[in-house]
């Protein structure tokens, strides 16, 4: 029994990473209606910057890190949508901007391989790793814990922020009817820089927080965006509390299967999402 | 020239230059040209469905993996010729392809591309674990348990291009065709199209299934060439990326674009190899091109060119 708990405790922590990883994608989705087949490169990107500054400047906070690495992959991302994205979303096809975000994720990729190497590297963060708390009979490692207090505190303001600022009011708007809101003089090209902007700093904090859990390769990103995508349609689209959910439902699966069937990897959460998401769909409840 | 008579020439010349290629050319020359046209057909299958039809897939080298494997574990298994394994293996995946693509076409757009992906994936992960396709080690080709006594290079390269070169004059006879002109109905305007009496589901099953028997033959010839195997190799995403790379470059939704963009695709990587650049600089290479072309002609060179061409001729008559 406490073994069962303690499994579906590891599954929840888990599954709070998970929907962080898939929070910037259903931001982007949402409101710009574009899948970014590059939100796992940013996601590796975050990572590699963390890694890097720590690699240099040893002395430096991970709290500081991690607010860096947010902040220039947040600038990465506002300048990709200005650069590529943006433009490509002028012609009407959704192909066009779905394809250059894929050729972006393709150069970035290869850039990170050819500038930091194509090695698998981790976050060093001390004691915190080893660290383990006890809850009565339950014992669960800090760090995990540590990743889901962040991950709920990001959906709560991120929810915050989408319902009571302005910034937030635009979106809905935007998100909901894009021509209307461009007539009551949002600036819509404006929105979208900052949308993409808030998904890539996502994207980083996600990456920061895998890097130290585990280790993350320039390559590791493909997968990533896979789970960004489960995770964004499971929890519907743009939908940040969705996204919550859907990432603790299929944290859940991959910890009880890897309890089942040890070398399964990501099999049965791949056949879970596939059978939602197949089912859903012959029901018609997807857009 | 009548389109028939095109057809038949096409069809007679292209032959006869791949027997000569076939006969002539040292095994390394025809090793790589090989993958040339490996690339030619899986880009034109992957362009069948996202040109034609408008469904862009992230899971097509599900149909290169399945190809490679259905003609290994058949072969290997009995004592049947491998050239009708050969033969039989694009059937067999076309066989499990109708199930897996009457419940994908209930998905849209980007619901469509990652459920073909997680599908993708989800046969990946059990060809891995399972023992009897060989796991992660992979299989070693060994027809009716022997090893391979010759090299099959010239077969597989005669086998390869004069498929090339029917499948581009059966595409363009399939297009012009009532059903391809359903289809390309269909993609211009689906509701218009299913208005007017076209099956809009039995439609995109059969260019799906159509499309997936490609990428399998394509998958299966080019695995007896490597006359080896795995997962992490057959169901790998660069099978993806080329062949959306080469379609878009090339021109989505046309016979020609494939071909020109695979050309590009690998003299590019022939010139920048020979200079001593690495594979990741290549790759940046590619996807900046790539990125170029959407930007600036989103329907690929081929079409731009042609509109070039029609600009200059339209100007020359003035």
């Amino acid at each position: 029994m406490t073994a069962l708990f303690e499994l579906l405790l590891q599954g929840v922590t888990l599954g709070g990473l998970y929907g962080v990883i898939g929070a910037g994608l259903a931001l982007t989705f949402g409101v710009l209606r574009v899948v970014n087949l590059s939100h796992g490169e940013l996601i590796t990107i975050g990572a590699f910057i963390a890694v890097g500054v720590t690699a240099l400047a040893p002395t430096v906070p991970v709290l500081a890190v991690l607010v860096l690495a947010c902040a220039l992959c947040a600038a990465l991302g506002g300048l990709l949508q200005v650069a590529f994205v943006e433009r490509a979303m002028h012609f009407r096809d959704p192909m066009v901007p779905m394809l250059v975000t894929f050729g972006i994720a393709v150069i970035l990729r290869n850039l990170l391989v050819e500038t930091a190497g194509a090695d698998l590297r981790g976050l060093n963060v001390g004691g915190l790793a080893q660290a383990s708390l006890q809850l009565g009979p339950v014992i669960i490692g800090a760090l995990p814990v540590v990743t889901l207090g962040i991950a709920v505190v990001v959906f709560a303001g991120l929810a915050a922020v989408i319902r009571h600022t302005r910034f937030g009011r635009e979106v809905r708007a935007l998100s909901d009817r894009p021509d209307i809101a461009a007539l009551m003089g949002i600036r819509v090209a404006r929105v979208h820089v900052k949308v993409a902007a808030l998904a890539a700093g996502l994207a980083a904090l996600a990456g920061v927080l895998l890097a130290m859990r585990a280790s993350v390769s320039p390559y590791s990103g493909v997968s990533y965006l896979l789970i960004a995508f489960e995770v964004v349609v499971l929890g519907g689209l743009g939908s940040t509390r969705g996204a919550f959910a859907a990432g603790v439902l299929l944290g859940v699966t991959q910890v009880l299967s890897a309890w089942w069937d040890s070398n399964a990897g990501l099999l049965y959460v791949h056949l879970v999402f596939f059978s939602i998401l197949v089912l859903r769909a012959m029901t018609g409840r997807l857009s | 020239m009548t389109p028939r008579a095109f057809s038949a020439g096409l069809l007679i010349l292209g032959g006869a230059l791949a027997a000569w290629s076939a006969m002539r050319l040292d095994p390394g020359s025809l090793y790589l040209l090989s993958e040339v046209v490996v690339i030619m057909i899986l880009a034109q299958m992957w362009n069948l469905l996202a040109g034609y039809a408008g469904q862009i897939s992230l899971g097509h080298q599900l149909f290169v993996g399945l190809g490679g494997y259905a003609l290994f574990l058949a072969a290997n298994n009995t004592g049947v010729p491998i050239w009708i394994w050969l033969a039989l293996a694009p059937v067999l995946a076309g066989a499990l392809a109708i199930p897996l693509g009457m419940v994908v076409f209930h998905l849209k757009h980007a619901y469509f591309a990652v459920g073909m992906w997680v599908a993708a994936e989800i046969v990946a992960a059990l060809v891995l674990k399972w023992s009897w396709t060989g796991g992660s080690a992979g299989l070693i080709l060994r027809p009716g348990g022997e090893s391979m006594t010759s090299n099959p290079e010239r077969v597989i390269f005669f086998g390869l291009a004069f498929g090339l070169v029917a499948l581009v004059v059966a595409l363009r006879a399939f297009l012009a065709s009532d059903t391809g002109l359903a289809l390309l109905g269909m993609r211009d305007n689906p509701q218009a199209a299913e208005a007017s009496g076209v099956n809009v589901r039995r439609m995109h099953l059969l260019v799906f299934v159509i499309s997936a028997m490609g990428c399998a033959a394509a998958g299966a010839a080019y695995y007896v060439n490597a006359l080896y195997i795995s997962p992490s190799d057959a169901f790998q995403m660069n099978w993806l990326i080329a062949m959306m790379f080469v379609t878009v470059i090339g021109g989505l939704g046309t016979l020609t674009g494939p071909i020109l963009g695979t050309v590009l695709f690998i003299a590019i990587r022939e010139v920048m190899t020979n200079a001593g650049y690495s594979g990741g600089t290549y790759w940046i290479v590619i996807g900046a091109l790539a990125v170029v072309v959407l930007l600036v002609a989103p329907r690929g060179l081929w079409p731009a060119i042609q509109d070039l061409t029609d600009y200059t001729k339209r100007k020359a008559f003035r």
